[in-house]
């Protein structure tokens, strides 16, 4: 916070305990820190004071005696306040007692029961006799929701649900209606409820008016174990209680204050934890016996998997590759990394960070020296003005979007959205810029050359670094004309949200999927560097730019090195003596050549180039087009093994396949897209005989008589922290505190930044335009699913089962296209047939399609594009998201109408 | 002195006395198994579930039985009824009778009277695992010594003989949604230990 405003401080006395707390505290927060309670069912730390229950009401005596709410009041200088006094004690008696002339009593069968505030308060505060005849509510209660449900009889109608999901959350799902004794919570106009299901109404419900459908009846709070753990299903790492009954998980709960997401979690955090103990789940090691894979033991498999691996190996010199997921732990992927590079001597290591932020990472590394995001949550809730370019922050990282949403809050507009949606925070946000999909280059140049035409440099900047400002300025000399024109943006609309990011003093810039993750996405990442660069952000605190992470430790992977062109600790392959240091720890050497990437791989493996290929924690097949042929690649090797936690499209591919341990099974580490290193504990029992991913390498490293020996995964972390000391680290944004070595701006300025410059500012060539393909079909995250893990989930898939092709409403009317009809979606590639849905958040002459669906039909329609080398180290491997379709309402579904 | 009583044997006749004086005496020595004491209504002896009279359960799944057993002998595993959305009930009830200490605090936690205890205390077995009373045992038993249930409660101030209604006891009792034994309660049933094996047998 800005240490600028001093905030006086004012002397208060309660319960004759005198402390000075800063002007502008209320009652309740005061005696928290005093460790008095006052009891509250609608006070929350996170939000403004609703004074709803009144069962907070205090006795302050001084300046004048009177009875206040203790969770809206503020303190005065000399005030006195009593919480256990007889006028207080009574008004808290009798707020329960008529609280409880309506609630029903079925504590026996509610879930709040044992953790429920009304509960503890009248065993605490209440009365054995109540004085008031009982009027008992008898609303049936509201089952009609996927996840939630409503019973209208237990509520206080404390609002804390209602005002959670307004200022919080800001979706407004739900409010109250009717008036007086009939007041019930729930969706608008009595309908059923139909949010995003974040479930944060459930947390803050202090009775069991909310409960969750997918853990009724399945639990009593004291049966639990709670394990502090850390969520898996995004880039956010938000840290929850995974609690178990018998060692089977019951529910998830947010923990208040914890955490990148401060006790906030979202509809996957909530509710997506039953892939765990799916029966899917692989119990048993399997090895291929001709067409089939059959069950083994751990010794058969491994075996056969060490003799794969060192046929290939002694075949010839980097016949192995490896690819690792971004689900692994901080310490499987050092291990895995390890084994290929050491072990198995092969540069070949990719991971899935190739189709996620690989471009955004590299460039923020080359440019800044910073592994992850710049900023932390909490800068982006303080920040003056936010820049969300392709980035659906509300889907895509729904926690992160809570924390720009919370800097909406603060007025005047912050937020500038460009994305090619209308998307959730759009609608929040005050400028927008809807371009056409696949235009994010154009755009950011767009808004690059505004900042440089229009004189929105930072005055700072243009002085300190002329010669870097000139460079910039020189790559900038085209017409608006070549950005408007595939953009479908006008000059006017770039200008002024330029001209309103350079104007705000903390301006920071949030770069999603569609940029690091686009055609020539290096280019777009350092294109926005540029922008925060001549804006200032780079120079002011709490100002900066940042790539989201898709997966929940993407970090991780770029930290520990899974890519061919990075070294654990972050650093580049390049990098001799990081290459030096990392050789001379494992005790082997490392070739100059950095290995081939995901792609070049799988074409190595076609041509009998690549023989045997390590893959875990993630699935290239089931995630790529069919046109990317990895199954044929896959087919072709010799020796495949693949260690997952179910049979998965590559794992069908496989030779070996190694059950391992979901997160919940586990003792570990993930590295969240802040950069902070955050732990797993192992909270459930451990389907049949999986192990954990560093188990299964340290024993795959024996087979291979190359002995890898840890005593637990803290170890392993311990030995991978001397590499990249950010490991160290527990809980903190960017490893802050690890001693981190970051070369500074102006090392990027000195030349490091001349090299990359030549034809960054090049505009892609334009997309193939089939004249009868006139829509864009584009695959793009959904908050309900992350891909990796969720469509196991029963829970999640119930919710959305990421399978609606979503279109523009008009357009939609316009081919005669109802909700639910069946069509059909052609490419050059085929066609598929899905159910379609209309949706106001599509622009017209686009189609939405969720990436991680499972129908492999829709997503085997588009092209994979590999990047061209263009851009120096690192050749683009990214997966095409746009291509063209067409929608043409389907013969059957005009049948069954 | 002493050589007469020596020889005329008078101690043994005075033993002898008193099993004469004996035997025209009536009997105190009950001759267990074949006869057996009558038992007070509130005995603590083998735990039972009980159903309502229309053979529906009673037991909602509260687990407060659980919660209440000072030496963790019951286990219950909740969840909503197969079919019945919002009724809670116990899909899984388990008594581990060889931990039991018949404290009878489980009877009083129990809020819909489904628990009580009868007057059996026969527990031997020759299998220990015949031990662990599932919840079909204990339906069972609840079935047959209903009415040692029902004193049970009433000797020990629990109800007045009439039993928690299904439909509550007025405002301030809720009335828990009946488990209906057509979705996933269990049907009443007999198991082998029958109410004539434990009869007092007359001696012959």
């Amino acid at each position: 916070m800005s240490t600028a405003t001093k905030v006086a401080t004012i002397t208060v006395t309660i319960n004759g305990q005198t402390t000075q707390v800063p002007k502008g505290t209320r009652i309740i927060q005061a005696a928290q820190q005093l460790g008095i309670e006052i009891p509250t069912f609608c006070y929350h730390p996170r939000m403004r004071p609703n004074a709803a229950c009144r069962i907070c009401t205090v006795e302050v005596v001084k300046p004048m005696n009177k009875m206040f709410m203790a969770c809206s009041t503020e303190l005065m200088d000399g005030m006195e306040v009593l919480t256990d006094s007889e006028r207080t004690l009574k008004d808290r008696q009798t707020n329960l007692d008529l609280l409880l002339t309506q609630h029903p009593l079925d504590c026996p069968v509610c879930d709040k029961g044992g953790e429920c505030k009304l509960q503890d308060y009248s065993v605490k505060y209440g009365s054995l006799e109540n004085p008031f005849a009982t009027q008992r509510k008898d609303f049936p209660e509201d089952i009609r929701s996927v996840a939630l449900d409503f019973n209208s009889n237990r509520c206080v109608l404390c609002g804390a649900c209602i005002q959670i999901c307004g200022d919080i959350q800001m979706v407004d799902a739900i409010g109250f209606s009717k008036r007086g004794f009939i007041t019930v919570v729930g969706a608008p106009m009595g309908e059923a409820l139909d949010c995003e299901f974040c479930g944060q109404c459930m947390d803050v419900c202090p009775v069991g008016a909310i409960t969750s459908r997918f853990a009724k009846y399945k639990y009593r709070p004291w049966q639990e174990t709670t394990t502090l753990t850390t969520c898996t299903y995004c880039g956010c790492g938000c840290q929850y209680d995974l609690r178990t009954v018998d060692g089977e998980i019951s529910r998830v709960t947010p923990v208040e204050g914890v955490g990148p997401g401060q006790g906030s979690l979202c509809v996957r955090g909530h509710f997506g934890y039953h892939f765990m103990d799916d029966p899917r789940r692989l119990t048993r090691p399997l090895v291929r016996r001709g067409d089939k894979l059959v069950e083994t033991t751990w010794d058969e498999a491994l075996t056969e998997a060490a003799r794969g691996l060192a046929r290939a190996k002694a075949g010839g010199a980097n016949r192995v590759a490896g690819i690792a997921g971004g689900r692994m732990t901080n310490e499987e992927i050092y291990l895995f990394s390890r084994l290929v590079r050491d072990v198995l001597g092969s540069p070949h290591l990719d991971s899935s960070l190739r189709y996620g932020a690989i471009n955004g990472v590299t460039v923020m590394q080359q440019a800044l020296g910073v592994t992850g995001m710049m900023n932390s949550f909490d800068d982006l809730r303080r920040a003056d003005s936010i820049l969300l370019v392709g980035c659906d922050i509300t889907q895509e990282a729904p926690i992160c979007g809570l924390a720009v949403k919370e800097a909406i809050k603060k007025g005047e507009k912050p937020v500038l959205v460009a994305d090619s949606m209308k998307t959730e925070i759009m609608k929040l946000g005050a400028a927008r810029l809807v371009y056409a999909p696949g235009t994010e280059v154009a755009l950011i140049k767009g808004l690059v050359k505004a900042v440089v035409d229009e004189g929105l440099i930072d005055a700072d900047v243009a002085a300190k670094y002329p010669r870097a400002v000139e460079a910039i300025r020189a790559e900038l000399s085209g017409t608006y004309k070549e950005i408007e024109t595939p953009t479908g943006l006008s000059k006017a609309d770039i200008v002024a949200v330029a001209r309103q990011f350079a104007s705000a003093r903390r301006a920071v810039i949030l770069a999603g999927p569609r940029v690091t993750g686009g055609l020539k996405g290096k280019s777009a990442m350092a294109m926005l560097v540029d922008l925060a660069f001549l804006t200032g952000a780079l120079t002011t605190p709490g100002a900066g730019v940042n790539a989201i992470t898709m997966e929940n430790n993407e970090l991780g992977l770029a930290l520990l090195g899974a890519a061919p062109e990075l070294l654990p600790g972050g650093r580049g392959w390049s990098d001799a003596t990081a290459r030096a240091q990392v050789a001379e720890a494992w005790n082997c050497t490392l070739p100059e050549h950095a290995g081939d990437t995901m792609m070049d791989m799988f074409e190595a493996m076609r041509e009998g180039q690549i023989n045997a290929a390590l893959i875990s924690g993630t699935d290239p097949v089931g995630r790529t087009p069919a046109g990317a042929k990895v199954a044929e690649s896959l087919r072709a090797l010799d020796c495949l093994v693949v260690a997952d936690l179910f049979l998965t499209e590559t794992a069908k591919c496989a030779d070996v396949v190694f059950p391992v341990r979901s997160y919940a099974e586990m003792d570990g580490t993930f590295t969240n897209m802040e950069g902070r290193v955050q732990e797993i504990h192992s909270a459930m029992k451990a389907p049949g005989k999986s192990r954990p991913g560093v188990e299964v390498w340290s024993n795959l490293a024996r087979a291979l008589d190359h002995p890898l020996e840890y005593a637990s995964a803290a170890e392993v972390r311990a030995e991978a922290a001397r590499l990249a000391p950010q490991l160290a680290t527990l809980g903190v944004p960017n490893g802050a505190s690890a001693g981190v070595s970051v070369p500074t701006l102006e090392a990027w300025l000195q030349g490091g930044y001349l090299q990359t410059m030549n034809h960054r500012y090049d505009l892609p060539a334009k997309l193939n335009e089939a004249s009868e393909h006139n829509f864009r079909l584009y695959l793009g995250e959904l908050l309900y699913h992350s891909g990796s893990m969720s469509t196991y989930n029963w829970g999640l898939m119930k919710i959305n089962a990421a399978n609606e092709l979503l279109i523009n409403p008009r357009e939609g009317r316009k081919l005669g296209i109802r909700d639910g009809d069946r069509v059909t979606v052609t490419s050059q590639l085929g066609s598929a047939v899905v159910v379609a849905r209309a949706d106001s958040q599509v622009m017209p002459g686009t189609l939405f399609f969720p990436r991680h669906s499972v129908n492999a039909e829709m997503r085997n329609l588009v092209q994979v594009v590999v990047g061209s080398q263009e851009e120096g180290a690192v050749p683009l491997s990214c997966l095409e998201r746009v291509t063209l379709a067409r929608v043409a309402a389907s013969a059957e579904a005009g049948a069954s109408a | 002195m002493g050589l007469i009583k020596t020889v005329f044997m008078t101690e043994l006749l005075m033993g002898l006395k008193i099993v004469f004086m004996q035997m025209f005496k009536p009997y105190c020595t009950l001759q267990y198994p074949h006869v057996k004491h009558p038992i007070p209504d509130g005995y603590r002896g083998l735990m039972s579930l009980l159903r309502y009279e229309d053979g529906s359960e009673r037991c909602v799944g509260c687990s407060l039985c659980e919660a209440a057993c000072p030496s963790n002998c019951i286990k219950v595993v909740s969840d909503e009824v197969p079919g019945q959305p919002l009724v809670r009930y116990a899909r899984e009830y388990y008594l581990d009778i060889s931990r039991c200490v018949f404290c009878g605090f489980c009877t009083e936690a129990c809020p819909v009277d489904a628990l009580a205890m009868t007057k059996v205390y026969e527990a031997s077995v020759y299998d220990r695992r015949e031990l662990m009373f599932d919840k079909r045992k204990l339906y069972a038993l609840g079935e047959q010594f209903l009415e040692d249930g029902k004193a049970y409660l009433v000797a020990h101030g629990m109800d007045d003989g009439t039993l928690y209604p299904r439909e509550g006891l007025g405002d301030n009792r809720y009335a828990f949604p009946p488990v209906d034994t057509a979705h996933g309660g269990e049907q009443p049933e007999q198991i082998g230990l029958t109410r004539e094996a434990l009869e007092v047998e007359e001696i012959r």
